[in-house]
């Protein structure tokens, strides 16, 4: 049968790294695993799972660093699963999923071999399903999303700086088009009065309320990225670009929407790509909306409480019972050495303890045989 | 369980509750009326407030690209009633757009408000809600309502203008800045008196001329400090940062720049009398050298020298006008509280003082 | 019975430490209390470390049995009467706090809207929070604790309006009239003996010394706060302010710049919110784990008493009338923070008397 060759990954784009990818064989992508992992240790279990698609599911992991308590919830839960096919690692996760109703991501699905290795070496359990390029990684935690190989490529001030911003990033994407709102809907005399008035200058006209300008926003920036995904290839980035200048101009020219409120939606926008993993990003795009009706109701208030509801949901879930919060809650020195920003790995000596690896150590410190 | 299912759906449809019940709050803030200058006036029993509102279209670019700057920038309301409160509801009621006095940075009060009522009329202001402690308070000699209708040639907000003018560093030598907060604590606490800095208008530079300072006796305007009285003041509680001081020494004027000063208040206990010693030790550049002084350093000993003299008399003869005021703004009854002096508010006017100036160089302008 | 290890439990001690401080800042500091009143917090914080040793022998002595347990098994039919009465002071309490944050925010942020909707808000969120369980709610503080050290950075910031002659140290040997004051101080360590008879069992016993660090930080923190409003507004001037804290941060300059003026305000008021809802949250987890273990329920069972303790706060909290906590409030604050020393040291004296359980 004609395989794919392996090509570099669509979305994980590698500055500095392996530009290889999975493709769709299992038993390749095992080998790109081994390759870079020939340890005797490393044991891929494999099982079936789908009743008509009869897909074969790889378990990853290294036998002697992995929780076997781990192992055996995650086959536990495999062999839980009950459904006609299997088709794509996702299908699984919402099946083996601790919380079931979350918006968040609870596992961290990849197409680079070399960033499942990197998280195989930390206690982690891969999950490689037959006919996907993507491999799923259990447990994982908030922080785990926003990591790349790329951190640990580079020097560690620059990949402290690259977490820093995607941290920011994502803190923009959520907090922005709610903050803004509740700042010049309830609380204007929060900011600076210059730039109340500039401001208040602007939206001189609108036929819009600000909170509902905010919105229409967000829309037409959400049906241009979805838009721009299926336009054929050569012509997505001209045409989308384009389109999008275009439109955006037109709607300040004619009055609809004011250019204050254009440009804190397409920082959002923006800064929602910050994030490395896609599907984090896309919980922020769903959940921007929660915080930007908190404050439309209750102003700094509500966009205070949404905050705190968003933070306090996160700490309530668990991923393979890892709290999702890690390592910043429950406090872990070694994770949170490699959070927001990325310690030297001179200092990184212990694995994180999210996936309460068997062996703690990196270094020299092998068990005697 | 069926109950939790039942409180599950009863959160939801209390958070649909929360979601339906409306946004008193949320008032666009293109229809608030962001009052920047607030004046307060009394004519004949009756308070005069006025109010200072930009015109957003005449100020800044509006959305439709035009800005006509030949227009006022900012557009005074001014009502008149029988109280405070009465007159703030009536600027409510004149002014198309919802008032907002949180943004207000400057109250300017006229000398025609009797003082008993100032504290009053001022903590009305600290009660709104949403109103920054940190608005700045002047006494005016004209009305204030001219301020507040003065336009300016500066591009921007004339209230705006005002607080930065006082609030710069290292410029501000005969005017000092007090917080609506600080007067009030001040009236509060009892021992240190509040003082306003007094606002006129430069006709003839369509500016501000920010001189002088109005003194008071716990809530009552005792007198005003001239420019150069302010400056005295500014230098016991620290507050000029690097102004110039010129002195006179055998008819002819010699200026130091850049003059920095440390001031120590101290009570002095004995037997048979307390005193207030000021002890003010002053850095400063020397900046010319008159005809007739040779350029050495007999010169410059001479010149520290009368400068600590004049200074120390001009000290002496201050601190005593506080006393004959019986205000003190400084802080010499609080340290003769802490003392121990037991009736310092009786003992303030009369007790001896005593200062000391030491002078020393910091350096020499690069040309005499 | 142990709930939270040591990671999670410090930090909802810590962060309910100074929500109390910051929250009931009003009836603490007055002028009556003097202009060195602040020291008294001392003598809050050694009554407070006493407890915690007692603490500390009755969780080694009874490691299976929570405070609920203790006072219901050696105190008979007082502790029968005694700890349900406990309760209804800690409801009392948390209505207070809770009201006590809303109305800032109806005076500051929100002053149109009716105090029932930002009430209802508040009580939504902390619901859910406690429905989460205490575990969550512990992760949650460990990140909130973030805001500790910002709140740190603005208390600094303050110092710059300070009049240190408004908190010179005369007094303390010159009227010695405020130490009469003793007990209000005992109210913002209230967390302490609740938070850790309850949850902190664990942590009491195998790491005590990172408790007693924690509650030697907080009163710092508090400690210097409360110097902090003295000095600035002095001890007349502190009886203006509904609010002394909120008052201080409106007051704090970083820079002259009018951005600077008003972001410490907003910062601030993230940061109370923030650890007022984690307070609030803690508190109701104590009510309805206590209350369920009290009538001997089953964990599900917990869940519907949790739902119908927040319906009760929420409606105590928007029900009465200004005038009603004013006039309420100072007196049940003084009882409730007198009461909790004085069961558990009921309990620990009635354990001295008897031998252990096996």
């Amino acid at each position: 049968m004609a395989k794919r060759l392996p090509s570099e990954p669509a979305i994980e784009k590698a500055i500095r790294g392996p530009r290889d990818s999975f493709i769709e064989d299992i038993y390749d992508n095992l080998s790109f695993i081994r390759k870079r992992l020939p340890d005797p240790n490393l044991k891929a279990d494999e099982t079936i799972v789908g009743r008509r698609s009869q897909t074969k599911v790889a378990v990853v992991y290294l036998e002697d660093v992995t929780n076997p308590d781990l192992v055996l919830e995650v086959k536990k839960r495999l062999a839980k699963i009950d459904i006609d096919g299997v088709l794509e690692p996702g299908i699984l996760e919402e099946f083996m999923k601790d919380n079931k109703r979350t918006a968040l991501p609870l596992s961290l699905v990849s197409e680079r071999p070399d960033n499942i290795c990197r998280l195989i070496l930390e206690g982690r359990v891969a999950i490689l399903v037959d006919n996907s390029p993507q491999v799923m990684i259990v447990p994982v935690t908030l922080n785990d999303l926003y990591q790349t190989p790329d951190d640990y490529y580079f020097d560690y001030w620059a990949g402290s700086l690259i977490r820093m911003i995607r941290f920011l990033g994502n803190f923009l994407a959520i907090g922005m088009p709610g903050l803004y709102v509740a700042l010049i809907g309830s609380s204007p005399q929060l900011l600076p009065i210059s730039l109340g008035l500039t401001i208040a200058g602007f939206r001189v006209g609108m036929p819009f309320p600000f909170y509902v300008e905010v919105l229409l926003a967000e829309i037409m920036v959400e049906l241009l990225r979805e838009a721009g995904l299926r336009l054929p290839p050569g012509t997505n980035q001209t045409l989308g670009s384009t389109i999008g200048i275009i439109v955006g101009l037109a709607f300040i020219q004619t009055g609809y929407i004011s250019t204050p409120t254009l440009i804190v939606v397409g920082i959002s926008a923006i800064a929602s790509f910050s994030s490395p993993n896609y599907a984090i990003g896309l919980t922020w795009r769903i959940l921007k909306y929660m915080v930007l009706l908190g404050s439309s109701i209750l102003g700094l208030y509500g966009f205070i409480l949404s905050g705190i509801f968003i933070l306090a949901h996160i700490s309530g879930l668990s991923s393979f019972g890892t709290p999702y919060m890690a390592p910043w809650g429950p406090w872990q020195t070694t994770g949170v050495l490699d959070s927001v920003v990325r310690a030297p790995h001179w200092l990184r000596l212990k694995r994180p303890g999210a996936a309460k690896p068997n062996q703690p150590n990196r270094g020299n410190k092998y068990p005697k045989e | 369980m069926r109950l939790l299912k039942f409180g599950r759906l009863g959160l939801i449809l209390l958070l649909l509750v929360l979601c339906l019940s409306g946004c008193w709050d949320i008032v666009p803030i293109e229809e608030r009326a962001l009052v920047i200058v607030i004046g307060v006036d009394k004519v004949e029993n009756r308070i005069r407030l006025s109010a200072q509102v930009p015109t957003i279209k005449n100020l800044i670019q509006t959305a439709s690209n035009f800005t006509d700057r030949q227009k006022p920038m900012v557009k005074p309301f001014v009502v008149e009633s029988s109280s405070m409160l009465d007159a703030i509801q009536q600027l409510e009621d004149r002014i198309y757009k919802s008032m907002i006095i949180g943004e207000v940075k400057i109250i300017i009060v006229s000398p025609q408000v009797p003082r008993k009522d100032l504290v009053n009329m001022l903590t009305i202001f600290l009660r709104q809600p949403m109103v920054s402690f940190q608005t700045l308070v002047f006494s005016s000699e004209a009305k204030p309502e001219e301020i507040i209708s003065s336009e300016s040639p500066f591009d921007i907000q004339p209230g705006l203008i005002i607080s930065k003018q006082q609030r710069s560093a290292l410029k501000m030598a005969h005017s000092f800045p007090i917080e609506l907060w600080d007067f009030i604590a001040r009236v509060d606490n009892r021992t240190l008196d509040p003082y306003l800095p007094v606002i006129r208008l430069d006709q003839e530079n369509k500016s501000y001329l920010l001189q002088g300072i109005n003194v008071f006796n716990n809530d009552k305007i005792v007198g005003t400090l001239s420019s150069d009285e302010s400056y005295l003041f500014g230098i016991l509680t620290d507050k000029v940062e690097e102004g110039y001081k010129e002195i006179i020494v055998k008819g002819q004027e010699v200026g130091f720049g850049k003059v920095k000063y440390k001031s120590k208040i101290r009570i002095i206990r004995r037997q048979n009398q307390d005193k207030i010693r000021v002890d003010v030790n002053a850095q400063g550049t020397l900046l010319e050298i008159p005809k007739g002084f040779p350029n050495r350093v007999k010169t410059y000993q001479l010149f520290k020298k009368e400068m600590e003299k004049q200074l120390q008399q001009q000290v002496l003869s201050f601190v005593k006008k506080l006393q004959f005021l019986n205000t003190d703004p400084i802080g010499f009854r609080k340290q003769m509280e802490v003392a121990g002096i037991k009736n310092w508010d009786e003992v303030y006017p009369g007790i001896a003082v005593d200062a000391k100036v030491h002078f020393n160089y910091r350096n020499f302008s690069p040309a005499f | 019975m142990d709930r939270l290890t040591s990671k999670l439990f410090i930090p909802i001690l810590m962060l309910s430490f100074v929500t109390f401080g910051l929250s009931f800042d009003r009836f603490i500091i007055d002028r009556s209390i003097g202009v060195n009143a602040y020291l008294i917090i001392f003598i809050g914080f050694l009554i407070t470390i006493t407890g915690l040793f007692i603490l500390k022998s009755l969780a080694i002595k009874y490691p299976d049995r929570s405070i609920i347990g203790l006072g219901d098994k050696l105190l008979g039919p007082i502790g029968k009467i005694g700890t349900p009465l406990w309760f209804i002071l800690i409801f009392l309490l948390t209505v207070v706090l809770a009201r006590r944050v809303t109305d800032e925010v109806s005076t500051v942020i929100l002053f149109r809207t009716p105090g029932l909707v930002s009430i209802l808000g508040y009580f939504l969120i902390v619901g859910y929070m406690a429905l989460l369980g205490e575990e969550a709610l512990g992760r949650l503080s460990s990140v909130l604790m973030m805001a500790i050290p910002v709140f740190l950075i603005l208390l600094v910031l303050s110092f710059r309006e300070i009049n240190f002659l408004n908190i010179h140290p005369v007094n303390i040997y010159r009227n010695l009239g405020y130490l009469r004051k003793w007990d209000l101080w005992l109210l913002i360590f209230t967390p302490v003996w609740i938070l850790s008879a309850f949850f902190g069992t664990e942590s009491i016993r195998n790491e005590f010394k990172k408790v007693i660090l924690t509650i030697i930080i907080g009163t710092l923190i508090l400690g210097a706060t409360f110097l902090a409003i003295a000095g600035v507004f002095g001890p007349r001037g502190i009886e203006r302010y509904q609010w002394p804290v909120m008052s201080l941060m409106n007051i704090t300059e970083f820079a002259s710049s009018y951005l600077f003026l008003n972001a410490i305000t907003t910062v601030f008021f993230f940061v109370f919110l923030a650890l007022s809802l984690v307070t609030t949250a803690s508190f109701l987890i104590f009510l309805a784990k206590g209350l369920g273990e009290f009538l001997g329920l089953k964990n599900n069972q917990s869940k519907i008493i949790l739902l119908a303790i927040t319906a009760g706060l929420f409606a105590l909290t928007a029900i009465p009338s200004l005038i009603n906590f004013l006039e309420t409030t100072s007196l049940l604050l003084k009882v409730a923070s007198i009461y909790t020393p004085i069961y558990i040291l009921l309990i620990w004296f009635s354990s001295l008397l008897r031998r252990k359980d096996h």
